[in-house]
C-alpha cells in the first residue's frame, strides 16, 4: 500500500514553479489514489477531471502545511449520500476511486494488533464448548476485555482504542470466528454504549466511557419491546418525571436483550410525556441511560436460542427505575433519532465479519473439496462442486468490498450519512452469509451436517443475521423508502405533472419521447463512468451505467405510479424490487472500484479479482434488468397480484388452502 | 503519446540529448528490457557513454575528489549516509551532484546498500529542488536539464535492477526536483505500475529476504514444489526417530495421497529409483532435493471415437451398471504419472547423504506398507569409506547400491 504524506506536488504550469501544499487531510485517500492509480494509467484527462471534481472542497491550500500533527477531523470534506442521489440518477464519480484511509503508521498497528487477537480465538476460545454449554466463560471474556476488544471505538481519552470505521471492520473479521462472542462485544459496543460516543455529552462520557472500555462494565441496548419489534416508534414503556423534577421513573418491560443479563449500563427508550404548541400532550420516544445499580431493573434467564447461544439474551423489566434527569442521552423526545443514528452507525461491520467467517469457512471446505476422493475424481473437479466455490467467492469479494467502501467513506468524511448504504452492507451479507453457508455444509455433505464439525453451528449462528439489526425486509423497505423520500423532494413538480397526464398533454408528449429509448431497454449512456476506473472494467462500468439509468426510470415509474400511497403495505413488492436493484447497483460499484485500484497497483491475483468483479457486474446487472422490467409491466403482468389473491385466500383460510389431494367428492 | 513524440524532436535538438537518443530510448520506453539486458552491457548504453561525454567537460579532476568521498574502509550504511550529508555540508550549492550520484551508485553494492530504498532516497534528495521544473512548454517538451534527468533515471535504472521499489516518497522528491512532466518522474510511474505486477507474477510467493536457514528454505522449497497436488502433505521428520540411523539431522517429505495410492498399488517386483540431488532455486539461494521414482507406465489407449459416439450405452453408476473396473478405463491419470516415471515423493535433507535418504525411505513406509516389499535403488554415488549395508537389520527393506 502506498504510504501517504502531507501532499507537496507541484504544479509544473505557468504558476512559475510555486510550490503548492495539498492538506493531509483532506480527501487524501481520494487525491493520493486518483493521482497515483489513474495517472499511473497515463489517463491526463482522468487526473485532471478528478482535480476538478474534487475542487469544490478546499483541498489545495496554500502553504499550510501543518505535518502530521495536525488534527484531520475538522478538515474533512463532506460527502453527498450516494445511494440515495442514485435514484436520482446522480452517480458520485469519486466512489470509484476505492478509498485508502488508513497511513502507514495505523496500518501497522492495525495488522499488530490483529496478530495477538486471531492467536486468541485459536487458542483459547472454544466454539463449540461455548455453543454446547450456552455460555461464554468468564476466562474468555477477560481475556477479550485485556486484548482492548471492549472499547475498540471509544476514544483513548477515555482508554478505549479510538479505532475508526476501516479498523473496526477488520477486527470484526476476526471476532466473527465466534458468533457469540462477536454478538456480546457487538451488543456492548456497537449499539450497548454507542448512544453515550454518538450523542451523549462531555460528563456522561467522562462517568461511563473508562468504564465501560476497559471492560469493568458491560452495556446493553433495550428497545425492542413485546409488542414493538420492527416498530421502534410504538414502544409502551413510559417514563414519568417525578414531582421534584429531578428523576425519571421509567417502567416497562424489554425483551431478547443481547448481554441483558450481565450489563451493568443500559440505553433504554422510553415513551414521555411532550407538551406540543397546541397544548396537546404527545408522547414521545426519550433515551435515558440507565444503570443497573439505580435499583428496579430485572433481568430474567437467558432465552434459549438456536445460534449465537453463548450470548446472553433475557427480558429486562424496569420497576420505578429511578433515572436522575442528567442521563437523558440527547433531548427529551429526540429519542427515536438517537436510536435510529446508533443503529444506522454500525451496521456496516456485519460486511465485514460475514467475509472473514465465509473465508475461513471456504478455506475449510476446499480444504475437504480437494482431499476428498469420490468416483475416482477429487470433489474439486466435479463442476458442481467448482461453481459454488466460485459463486461464493464473487458474494464474498462483493460483501467486503461493500463493507470497506462503507467503512472507508466514513472514515474520510464529515458526518458522511452511510444510512442507507450501511443497510445495504447489512441486507447482502446476511444473505449472502446464510445461503453460502449453508453451501458450505452442502459440500462437505454428511460430515457438514455434524457437531463435531464446526459449519452447522456457523449456519446456526448466521441465521440471526437476517433477523436481529433490522430485519432484511424492514431494511429492504428503509432503503427504497429512504432513495424514494430523496428523489422525491427533486422530482415532486415532475411526478405531479406525469400523475395528472391530460392536464398536462404537451408535457407528457415531450416526456414520452424522451422515454421511448427506455421503453425499448436501451438508455442512453452519457455518464462515462469506464473513465474513471481501469480500461479492463469498461464492460463492467458499462453495465453500472445501464443499471443506475435503469433505476433512475424505475424510480419516476413507481413514484408516477403511486403517488404519496407508495409507502403503503400493498405496494411492498415494487420497493423490494427498487431496493434490491440499490443493493446491487451499490455492489457494482464497490466491486469495480476496489478491482480496478488492485490491478492498477499491482496487487496479488489481480486479474482473479478483476473476473470476480466482472462476474458479479454481469450477473446483477441481468437481475436489475429483469426487475425494472417487472417494474414496468406493473403487477397484472409480474404475477405480483396473483400472488396477493393467493395470499388473501390463505389469510381467509388460516393456513393452506388448497384441500388434500385425496379429497374426493363423489363415489 | 504527443508528449513523447514531440520529446523525439526535442530531443534532436538537444546536441548531448543526440548521443543518448537510443539508449534514452531503450531505458525510458522499455524499462523492462534493461533488466534482461546484462548488467555491463545496460552500462555501456547509459552512464559509459555519459562518461565518454563527460570526459570532455574534464571530470577527470572532479571525479577524483568525488571519489575521496567512497574513499573509507568501513563500509556500511551509515558511512555512505554520512558520505552524501558530508557532500551536502561541503557544497551548499549542491555543485558537482550528478557525478557524485554517479560515484555513489557505483560504491553502493560495495557499501551494500543497494537494495536500500532509504538510501536511494537519499541520493534522489541531493538533486537540488525547483530549479529545474520546467517554466514553459518548450522546456518540457525538450527534456530540460538532461544531464540530471539522465542521473535521476540512472538512479531509478539501478533501484529497478536490484528489485527495489519506490513509494510516494521518492516521487515527491522527484517532482520536487523536476516537475511532474519529466522523465525521471514519468520513469517513476512506470515502475510503480510495473514491478508490482512482476513482483506478484510467481504464484509462489517468497518473503522479501528469503532465510538462509537451510531447514526452512527445504520447506520452503517442498511446498512449493508439491502445491502441484493441492491434496499433499509435507511432513517434517528427524533421523533420530529411525533406528540404527548414522547421520542426525531433518528430513522434509512431500507426499500426496494419490502418491500413497499409486505406491500401495505398485507391484513389488519393480524396483523404484530415488534420485537426485535436483537443483531448485529459491531466489539466490540454492536447494536439493530427491525424488522417489518409479519408471512410468505405458500411457492407456485413447478411447474410441466410435465407442464415445454410441449414446445408447450409457452407462450410470445409479443403476449399478457401472462397475469398479469400469471406472478404471476411464480413470484420469494423476499429475504425478509423467511421462518420464511416478513421481512418488520428494523429499530434501539436511545432510543430503545417502544415510539420510535410507530413513527417509523408512519413514515413509510408516504410511505406505507396501514400500517395504519394493525394492528401492539408490542412485547415488557411494560414499567414500565403508559401504554399509542394512540388509541384515531390516530383511524387509532390500536396498541395492548402484554405482
Amino acid at each position: 500500500m502506498l504510504r501517504w504524506q502531507p501532499v507537496k506536488f507541484v504544479l509544473g504550469h505557468p504558476s512559475r514553479g510555486k510550490v503548492i501544499f495539498g492538506h493531509p487531510g483532506i480527501g487524501r485517500a481520494m487525491l493520493g489514489h486518483q493521482e497515483s492509480h489513474i495517472a499511473a494509467l497515463g489517463v491526463t484527462r482522468g487526473f485532471s477531471t478528478t482535480t476538478q471534481d474534487s475542487c469544490t472542497s478546499p483541498q489545495v491550500q496554500e502553504a499550510r502545511d501543518d505535518g502530521p500533527a495536525q488534527q484531520p477531523t475538522t478538515l474533512k470534506p463532506t460527502h453527498q449520500p450516494f445511494v440515495k442521489n442514485l435514484f436520482l440518477g446522480k452517480f458520485d464519480k469519486k466512489m470509484l476511486t476505492f478509498p485508502e484511509v488508513l497511513d502507514r503508521d495505523q496500518h501497522e498497528l492495525l495488522h499488530e494488533m490483529i496478530a495477538p487477537i486471531e492467536r486468541f480465538f485459536i487458542e483459547k476460545v472454544d466454539g463449540a464448548k461455548i455453543d454446547k454449554e450456552a455460555s461464554i466463560p468468564p476466562e474468555t471474556l477477560q481475556g477479550l476485555k485485556e486484548l482492548g476488544l471492549y472499547g475498540q471505538q471509544i476514544p483513548e481519552e477515555y482508554g478505549g482504542l479510538g479505532l475508526g470505521a476501516t479498523e473496526y471492520a477488520r477486527i470484526a473479521e476476526i471476532l466473527a470466528l465466534d458468533g457469540s462472542i462477536a454478538v456480546t462485544l457487538a451488543a456492548h459496543q456497537a449499539i450497548g454504549l454507542k448512544g453515550i460516543l454518538i450523542t451523549g455529552n462531555q460528563e456522561q462520557k467522562k462517568k461511563y466511557l473508562p468504564r465501560l472500555a476497559c471492560g469493568e462494565w458491560t452495556a446493553a441496548f433495550c428497545l425492542t419491546e413485546p409488542s414493538s419489534g420492527s416498530d421502534a416508534a410504538s414502544i409502551q414503556s413510559r417514563a414519568t418525571l417525578s414531582k421534584d423534577g429531578k428523576t425519571w421513573l421509567l417502567n416497562g418491560s424489554k425483551i431478547w436483550i443481547s448481554n441483558g443479563g450481565s450489563a451493568d449500563l443500559l440505553t433504554v427508550f422510553a415513551k414521555t410525556p411532550e407538551v406540543q404548541p397546541n397544548g396537546e400532550v404527545k408522547d414521545k420516544v426519550t433515551a435515558f441511560i440507565v444503570e443497573r445499580g439505580f435499583g428496579g431493573v430485572s433481568s430474567s434467564t437467558p432465552e434459549d436460542k438456536m445460534g449465537i447461544r453463548g450470548s446472553n439474551t433475557c427480558e429486562i423489566h424496569f420497576e420505578n427505575t429511578p433515572v436522575p434527569i442528567e442521563n437523558v442521552l440527547g433531548e427529551i423526545g429526540g429519542g427515536f433519532k438517537v436510536a435510529m443514528n446508533i443503529l444506522n452507525s454500525g451496521r456496516f461491520s456485519m460486511g465485514s465479519s460475514g467475509a472473514g467467517i465465509m473465508k475461513k469457512m471456504i478455506g475449510w471446505s476446499m480444504e475437504h473439496a480437494v482431499t476428498r476422493k469420490q468416483f475416482g475424481h477429487h470433489l474439486s473437479e466435479f463442476a458442481l462442486i467448482k461453481e459454488k466455490f466460485a459463486r461464493m467467492s464473487v458474494a464474498v469479494y462483493a460483501m467486503e468490498s461493500m463493507a470497506y467502501i462503507t467503512a472507508g467513506v466514513l472514515d474520510s468524511h464529515k458526518n458522511a450519512d452511510c444510512s442507507v448504504e450501511a443497510a445495504i452492507v447489512k441486507v447482502f451479507s446476511s444473505e449472502s452469509v446464510w445461503h453460502w453457508g449453508s453451501e458450505c455444509l452442502q459440500i462437505l455433505g454428511g460430515m457438514g451436517y455434524m457437531k463435531p464439525y464446526p459449519f452447522e453451528r456457523y449456519l446456526r449462528d448466521a441465521r440471526v443475521l437476517l433477523i436481529f439489526e433490522g430485519t432484511n425486509e424492514i431494511l429492504r423497505l428503509f432503503i427504497a423508502l429512504s432513495g424514494l423520500q430523496h428523489a422525491g423532494i427533486e422530482l415532486q413538480s415532475l411526478i405531479k405533472k406525469l400523475r395528472n397526464p391530460l392536464m398536462n398533454p404537451g408535457f407528457i408528449l415531450g416526456k414520452s419521447i424522451e422515454r421511448l429509448r427506455h421503453q425499448k431497454d436501451n438508455p442512453k449512456l452519457d455518464l462515462d463512468l469506464a473513465g474513471y476506473i481501469h480500461p479492463s472494467l469498461k464492460l463492467g462500468a458499462d453495465s453500472l451505467e445501464y443499471c443506475v439509468k435503469r433505476l433512475q426510470y424505475s424510480v419516476e415509474v413507481v413514484l408516477a405510479r403511486h403517488g404519496l400511497k407508495v409507502a403503503e403495505p400493498e405496494n411492498q413488492l415494487e420497493l423490494a424490487r427498487l431496493a434490491d436493484c440499490a443493493i446491487d447497483i451499490y455492489g457494482m460499484t464497490a466491486v469495480l472500484s476496489r478491482a480496478s485500484r488492485s490491478y492498477c497497483i499491482g496487487i496479488r491475483n489481480s486479474a482473479h479479482e478483476m473476473q470476480l468483479a466482472m462476474m458479479f457486474c454481469e450477473e446483477a446487472a441481468a437481475r436489475i434488468k429483469k426487475r425494472v422490467k417487472d417494474i414496468e409491466n406493473g403487477p397484472f403482468i409480474n404475477s405480483d397480484s396473483t400472488y396477493m389473491k393467493i395470499a388473501d385466500t390463505l389469510i381467509e383460510n388460516k393456513g393452506y388452502a388448497a384441500e388434500h389431494p385425496l379429497t374426493r367428492v363423489f363415489w | 503519446m504527443m508528449a513523447s513524440t514531440s520529446l523525439l524532436c526535442g530531443r534532436a535538438s538537444s546536441r548531448t540529448i543526440l548521443t543518448f537518443l537510443s539508449s534514452v530510448n531503450r531505458t525510458l520506453h522499455s524499462p523492462v528490457s534493461t533488466q534482461t539486458l546484462p548488467r555491463h552491457i545496460r552500462r555501456v548504453s547509459t552512464s559509459s557513454v555519459l562518461e565518454a561525454a563527460r570526459k570532455e567537460d574534464d571530470t577527470q579532476k572532479t571525479s577524483l575528489s568525488i571519489q575521496g568521498y567512497f574513499a573509507t574502509k568501513d563500509r556500511t550504511k551509515e558511512t555512505f549516509i554520512a558520505a552524501c550529508d558530508v557532500f551536502k555540508d561541503k557544497n551548499p550549492h549542491l555543485r558537482g551532484h550528478v557525478e557524485f550520484v554517479y560515484a555513489a551508485l557505483q560504491h553502493m553494492e560495495e557499501y551494500g546498500v543497494h537494495k536500500d530504498l532509504e538510501v536511494y532516497k537519499k541520493l534522489l534528495d541531493l538533486m537540488p529542488k525547483g530549479k529545474m521544473i520546467p517554466r514553459n512548454v518548450f522546456q518540457v517538451e525538450f527534456m530540460h536539464y538532461p544531464k540530471h534527468q539522465q542521473c535521476a533515471i540512472d538512479c531509478l535504472d539501478q533501484m529497478e535492477l536490484n528489485g527495489v521499489m519506490p513509494d510516494s516518497e521518492s516521487e515527491e522528491i522527484l517532482m520536487n526536483t523536476f516537475g511532474m512532466y519529466s522523465h525521471p518522474v514519468r520513469k517513476h510511474r512506470r515502475m510503480l505500475y510495473w514491478m508490482p505486477k512482476f513482483k506478484h507474477a510467481s504464484p509462489w510467493r517468497l518473503p522479501e529476504s528469503v532465510p538462509n536457514n537451510a531447514f526452512e528454505l527445504a520447506k520452503l522449497a517442498v511446498t512449493r514444489m508439491c502445491t502441484v497436488d493441492p491434496s499433499s502433505v509435507i511432513s517434517l521428520f528427524e533421523t533420530k526417530d529411525v533406528e540404527d540411523a548414522i547421520e542426525d539431522t531433518w528430513i522434509v517429505s512431500g507426499q500426496s495421497p494419490t502418491q500413497q495410492e499409486l505406491l500401495q498399488n505398485h507391484p513389488p517386483e519393480e524396483p523404484i529409483k530415488v534420485e537426485g540431488p535436483f537443483r531448485i532455486f529459491l531466489r539466490d539461494q540454492c536447494v536439493g532435493y530427491f525424488i522417489l521414482r518409479a519408471e512410468a507406465k505405458p500411457q492407456p489407449p485413447p478411447v474410441k471415437r466410435e465407442y464415445i459416439d454410441d449414446v445408447g450405452s450409457i452407462k450410470l453408476w445409479f443403476t449399478g451398471d457401472l462397475e469398479p473396473d469400469d471406472m478404471a478405463l476411464i480413470k484420469p491419470t494423476s499429475v504425478h504419472e509423467q511421462e518420464d516415471g511416478i513421481i512418488l515423493a520428494i523429499c530434501a535433507t539436511g545432510t543430503s547423504g545417502r544415510d539420510s535418504l535410507l530413513s527417509w525411505i523408512r519413514l515413509l513406509v510408516n504410511t505406505n506398507p507396501n514400500l517395504a516389499n519394493v525394492p528401492v535403488l539408490f542412485t547415488q554415488a557411494s560414499p567414500v569409506g565403508d559401504v554399509m549395508t542394512t540388509g541384515q537389520h531390516d530383511e524387509t527393506t532390500s536396498v541395492k547400491t548402484v554405482p
